[in-house]
């Protein structure tokens, strides 16, 4: 995006908070809606709110190529004269770090999949409350599609020990924000929750423990264009030295989830990880099999997949396959016991030194 | 012709009436007789005084009279003003032998007459000029041995006070009572404002002090008890007498009794004004009755004040200039403007055209009171403001509202209904960008903006050129603080309006004698209720500065 369209962007998103501020102050007649009183409680509600639980996995000039060159393989435009450097056909003798993109996809998907709700919070959250309590804000009813949304923050003052992700560190506080949307359809009176969950800040009102429950069956009950269905359950530590995002995606139960993925960021070494796992009939001999993929990267973007597939039609058979690759994202290394695919292409010791030894 | 002493006699104003008005008066060689003054004023009396205001002023005064209507030349009268004792010596040599050539040339001896006028302080027998003395028995001796024919000496000598200032410290003997060689006097007239043992007064409401002022006014005419247009010495000290006891009897340093000595020869009184040659002046015809006083306005000081009783015409001298006659009610005054244009010319009192007044609103006090009342008009006044805020606490300094600079325009009318109240508004405007708001362990970058609308109620004092000034404020304090480089709180600008009691205090230096400039510190504690997020009172502190015009 250049600087212009981004310009264009920012004005457009600030007549929209225009707009929408406008709506709040009429629908509630006059200044509830308006005026922001300096409290810092209120800041301390904001930051209570999810945001920022996207996969991060490394990308730059190389990483967008090669995705770019993916996207051309995806639309079989393979013709090198699309490709207008030596360098690419250089790049060209060396296969892409299929695993790397397979992660990073699944990654832009999962993102693209919780926008929406952290993006209905942001929007909702961008007025000012229409009600305050000392441990409490809501914002609206906000006009949607088919219908309306409330949004409600509680602080609950109470002794808490958080466990978080699966990796946190449990931790004790003193408090807690409750935070939810219930949505009600059009002419309807009946609200329902459509995303739900808490956050306990530990370090800082912005970092801290919590978790994330959003039911897209829900949001379909006021954007019926809305693709989405489900429901997502995402534990989060947003500490820095503890970066973590778990998430779990089921269309039936969440004992069942039709997608796991856990991703975890230092931020301090810039040495990402992200697991991924989900239900598909890879054989394509009708049952679905458990992929699970496990990506680690370093800062700069070298890193190492393993995959496993296993269950569904394969019996006792557990397929495998290592691949490696640089910070170009093109492979160093692959290895697979799977028919059907690459032949071993350098060897373990071209990966990364922390990433020679499996998972 | 039979010579009459008094040696050593202070009379009573009614005694020296009755004495000196027993002759006719000897001032029938009027036209051949030359008249000396030297009129000497000094408003410093060194160390262990405190500096007069209005010595000097007397002198001039008393010279104005003296060449109006006294018959001297302007050539004749030698004002020193601020002069040292040798500067007095040398002129009094240089008119005496100019006396005694006069004398020298006529075969009758010399017909002059030498006034000598002193207004300042006076300490243990000497006059104090500035840094330098000189004593009293030093003019005395010079005086007795004059070649003028008739000599009269008169001290204004005193210290001064607070409001009623005190001339002449020394509370002892005049020393018109310590002359011992009185038979050598011949022809000699002392008079000093003061008896032995008091202290002579001068007052900021009439601009002067009280026995010159009294003098001048006599000599104006309102001492003519005879009616004859002319002025005697008997006349004139009988009049500043009495009216000098009376006035200061109700002073804080008490009453004030003039005394006089005098050797003089010859038959009746001396004459010392003339109005019947047809001077300019003001009259009062015979149905008015009551005190008037004549304010000077090109002067700035009061002219004369006259007791006119009913039934008889009253004419007072008055020089070319413009003047403002106000009569005294018991809840208002009475005042009319007018102006001598012409050496012959006269104003006439007519009731009929005089003004009612507020006492308030008088225009013609006297040089202080002119200046008090200037003081006490109603004035607007405009100024530019700088202020350094800061709240008391340093987590509300931390959390809630940085410490900033506000500037502005502040608007003012002192002398609130007459009063020394003073209301003042104020707008302020001030913010700082960039600031780090601490919240818990987050630290958020925000831009801070104050503006601020305030009024305030002070009550002042001036102290010489500063004026104090202190009273209760009410502001209105809008704060907006904004996060333009956060991503959740950038579309979350805050703001909060407040209304804030407090005291604030100053101190005004008026840079010109008009006090239209100054500049002036400045010094506030407020407190602002804060019931967002918790109940609780926020105080804060100001201090700054202010550079202001009033009109």
């Amino acid at each position: 995006m250049n600087e212009g369209t981004s310009m264009r962007a920012r004005r457009s998103r600030a007549f929209e908070v225009f707009v929408v501020t406008i709506t709040m102050c009429a629908a509630h007649g006059g200044l509830a809606g308006c005026h922001a009183p300096l409290s810092n409680d209120d800041i301390l509600f904001l930051m209570s709110l999810p945001r920022d639980l996207e996969v991060d996995i490394p990308t730059n000039a190389a990483s967008t190529r090669a995705l770019t060159r993916a996207n051309l393989y995806a639309h079989r435009m393979t013709t090198h004269a699309l490709l207008d450097t030596k360098q690419s056909l250089d790049e060209e003798m060396r296969p892409l770090a299929t695993y790397y993109l397979d992660a990073k996809q699944g990654a832009e998907r999962i993102n693209q999949d919780i926008l929406s709700p952290l993006e209905v919070i942001d929007r909702i959250s961008e007025v000012e409350p229409t009600f305050r309590e000392d441990d409490q804000r809501t914002w609206g009813p906000i006009p949607a599609a088919s219908g309306s949304m409330l949004l409600s923050v509680e602080r609950v003052r109470t002794a808490t020990v958080f466990e978080g992700t699966s990796t946190s560190t449990a931790v004790s506080v003193d408090e807690f924000f409750r935070y939810s949307i219930i949505a009600a359809p059009r002419g309807a009176e009946t609200w329902t929750p459509i995303l739900w969950g808490v956050f306990a800040p530990v370090e800082a009102p912005d970092q801290g423990l919590g978790v994330l429950y959003v039911d897209f069956s829900a949001i379909r009950l006021v954007d019926p264009d809305s693709a989405d269905e489900g429901v997502y359950i995402t534990a989060y530590d947003t500490r820095p030295q503890q970066r973590t995002l778990e998430v779990l995606w089921s269309l039936r139960t969440l004992a069942d989830p039709d997608v796991a993925y856990r991703y975890h960021r230092d931020d301090i070494g810039g040495r990402g990880e992200f697991v991924f796992v989900n239900e598909v009939d890879v054989d394509q001999r009708g049952k679905r099999e458990t992929v699970t993929t496990v990506a680690r990267w370093l800062a700069l973007g070298p890193g190492r997949a393993d995959v496993i597939i296993s269950d569904g039609d394969l019996g006792p058979f557990v397929g495998w396959a290592r691949e490696c690759w640089d910070a170009a994202f093109l492979r160093t290394y692959f290895e697979s016991n799977l028919p059907d695919t690459d032949e071993t292409f350098g060897h373990i010791t071209d990966c990364p030194t922390p990433f020679v030894d499996g998972p | 012709m039979k010579a009459r002493r008094f040696a050593s006699l202070v009379l009573t104003a009614s005694a020296s009436l009755a004495v000196m008005s027993a002759g006719g008066a000897v001032r029938a060689e009027a036209a051949t007789v030359r008249h000396y003054a030297i009129l000497v004023a000094n408003n410093q009396g060194g160390a262990g005084t405190v500096d007069l205001r209005y010595a000097e002023a007397d002198a001039r005064k008393l010279a104005q009279v003296l060449r109006e209507i006294g018959g001297y030349r302007d050539r004749d009268i030698v004002t020193l003003v601020g002069a040292g004792r040798d500067e007095v010596l040398r002129a009094l040599d240089a008119l005496e032998e100019r006396i005694r050539g006069e004398a020298d040339a006529t075969s009758a001896g010399s017909s002059s007459s030498l006034l000598f006028y002193y207004s300042g302080h006076a300490k243990q027998g000497h006059l104090r000029l500035g840094s330098t003395q000189l004593s009293m028995a030093e003019i005395r001796r010079r005086l007795s041995t004059s070649k003028a024919r008739v000599r009269l000496g008169i001290l204004d000598s005193c210290e001064s006070g607070a409001i009623t200032r005190e001339k002449g410290g020394r509370r002892g003997k005049s020393f018109l009572l310590d002359v011992d060689d009185r038979d050598t006097a011949k022809g000699l007239i002392l008079i000093s404002s003061s008896s032995a043992d008091e202290s002579s007064q001068e007052s900021d409401e009439i601009g002067g002090s009280f026995f010159t002022h009294y003098l001048t006014s006599g000599l104006r005419g309102d001492a003519d008890a005879s009616g004859d247009q002319r002025i005697t010495l008997g006349e004139v000290y009988a009049y500043a007498y009495h009216k000098t006891v009376n006035t200061t009897a109700s002073t804080r340093s008490g009453p004030q009794h003039p005394s006089f000595s005098y050797d003089l020869e010859g038959q009746g009184d001396l004459v010392l004004t003339d109005l019947s040659q047809g001077t300019s002046g003001i009259f009062f015809p015979p149905r008015l009755a009551g005190d008037y006083m004549v304010f000077d306005l090109d002067r700035d000081q009061v002219a004369l004040e006259i007791s006119k009783r009913e039934g008889e015409a009253r004419r007072l001298a008055l020089p070319v200039g413009h003047y403002v006659v106000k009569r005294r009610r018991q809840d208002h005054l009475e005042m009319a403007r007018f102006t001598i244009s012409r050496p012959d010319d006269h104003y006439e009192v007519d009731e009929s055209k005089m003004a009612k007044v507020a006492f308030e609103d008088d225009y013609a006090k006297g040089i202080v009171l002119r200046s008090e009342l200037e003081s006490k008009r109603p004035r607007l006044g405009l100024s530019a403001i700088a202020v350094y805020q800061s709240f008391l606490s340093g987590a509300t300094r931390r959390e809630l509202f940085a410490p900033i600079f506000l500037v502005g325009v502040s608007g003012e009318i002192s002398a609130l209904l007459g009063t020394s109240l003073t209301l003042d508004f104020e707008l302020l405007v001030g913010g700082r960008r960039d600031r780090t708001l601490a919240l818990q362990s987050l630290e958020l970058s925000y831009d801070f903006f104050e503006a601020q609308a305030a009024l305030s109620i002070t009550w002042s004092k001036s102290v010489g050129p500063v004026a104090l000034a202190a009273g209760p404020r009410l502001a209105g304090l809008y704060m907006r603080r904004s996060f333009p480089n956060n991503e959740v709180l950038s579309a979350h600008p805050q703001d909060h309006f407040g209304l804030s009691p407090g005291l604030g205090a100053s101190a005004t230096w008026f840079l010109t004698d008009a006090r239209n400039l100054s500049v002036e510190g400045i010094g506030r504690l407020g407190c602002l209720p804060f019931s967002v997020d918790d109940n609780r009172t926020l105080f804060y502190a100001e201090v700054g500065l202010a550079v202001g015009w009033r009109l």
